[in-house]
């Protein structure tokens, strides 16, 4: 049988023990690995020049794209 | 002498409690599988753990919605004794232990990180700190969106229930149950 009264002293004990630190620290890392598994290894690299990607992966993305595609039709669109 | 224990209200579930059958499904992949894989998708709402399907049509439904990638997909049948399941589909009690300390979780995550928390996130460290892994896993339910439920006019009232289970040694007899093209 489930001892749902233990139970609830437990969470209660580990909520109140959590610091802003602490559970920040855990969620974050959370995200990080499951985005790390959405974009695959790869390298962060610093935003000080504005013209380099924040991400770079080891594996090049493959889509067919006319080069005269644009999306600004759309964007206007979906303003308007 | 044999039977000395007296079924009262309180010792009834223990005593009486079920061993059912669940199913779980995934995309056929040349062979068999001789356990089920843990889900870790984002959208895994109870968090990490093997999910089982309590309806047979719910199963399949979630092989051609979902696992049709190989054309192929598998319907696999284990037995689950609810006797250590956290049950909020039918039990009131730990429907409201669950719900409460779901948002009991969320207030504090988003009082101490000014972030707020998804449920699998929630789900996950309570398995992370030890807290869900005192149970075997989760009976849950939302409401299937299977058009064939949808006897009546403009009201989906079926339950699609689904058990997240912990560890994969609380259940048994996991065994191929059908397989259908799609």
């Amino acid at each position: 049988m489930i001892d749902l009264q233990e139970l609830e002293r437990k969470i209660d004990v580990l909520l109140e023990n959590e610091t802003k630190d602490s559970l920040t620290a855990w969620l974050l890392n959370k995200r990080f690995v499951n985005l790390t598994e959405l974009l695959g290894k790869g390298t962060f690299v610093g935003l000080a020049n504005q013209g380099t990607a924040i991400f770079v992966e080891q594996k090049l993305a493959s889509f067919n794209q006319s080069p005269t595609y644009s999306n600004v039709e759309y964007l206007n669109r979906n303003a308007a | 002498m044999i039977f000395k224990e007296i079924v009262t209200v309180k010792n009834y579930q223990k005593i009486f409690k079920m061993v059912l059958n669940f199913y779980h499904t995934q995309e056929h992949r040349g062979k068999y599988l001789e356990n089920p894989i843990i889900c870790r998708r984002d959208n895994a709402w109870l968090g990490e753990a093997y999910y089982f399907w309590e309806s047979e049509d719910d199963a399949h439904f979630w092989g051609v919605k979902m696992k049709h990638r190989t054309g192929k997909y598998d319907v696999y049948k284990a037995e689950v004794s609810m006797a250590d399941v956290l049950d909020t589909v039918f039990n009131r009690e730990q429907y409201n232990f669950w719900l409460k300390h779901i948002e009991k979780a969320a207030k504090v995550f988003i009082k101490k990180t000014n972030l707020k928390p998804s449920l699998k996130e929630i789900n996950d460290y309570f398995i992370d700190k030890g807290i869900w892994t005192k149970f075997d896993g989760i009976l849950f339910q939302d409401i299937s969106n299977n058009p064939v439920h949808f006897i009546v006019k403009e009201f989906q009232y079926k339950k699609r229930i689904q058990l997240a289970l912990f560890d994969v040694n609380k259940m048994c007899n996991f065994a191929p149950h059908f397989s259908m093209e799609c």
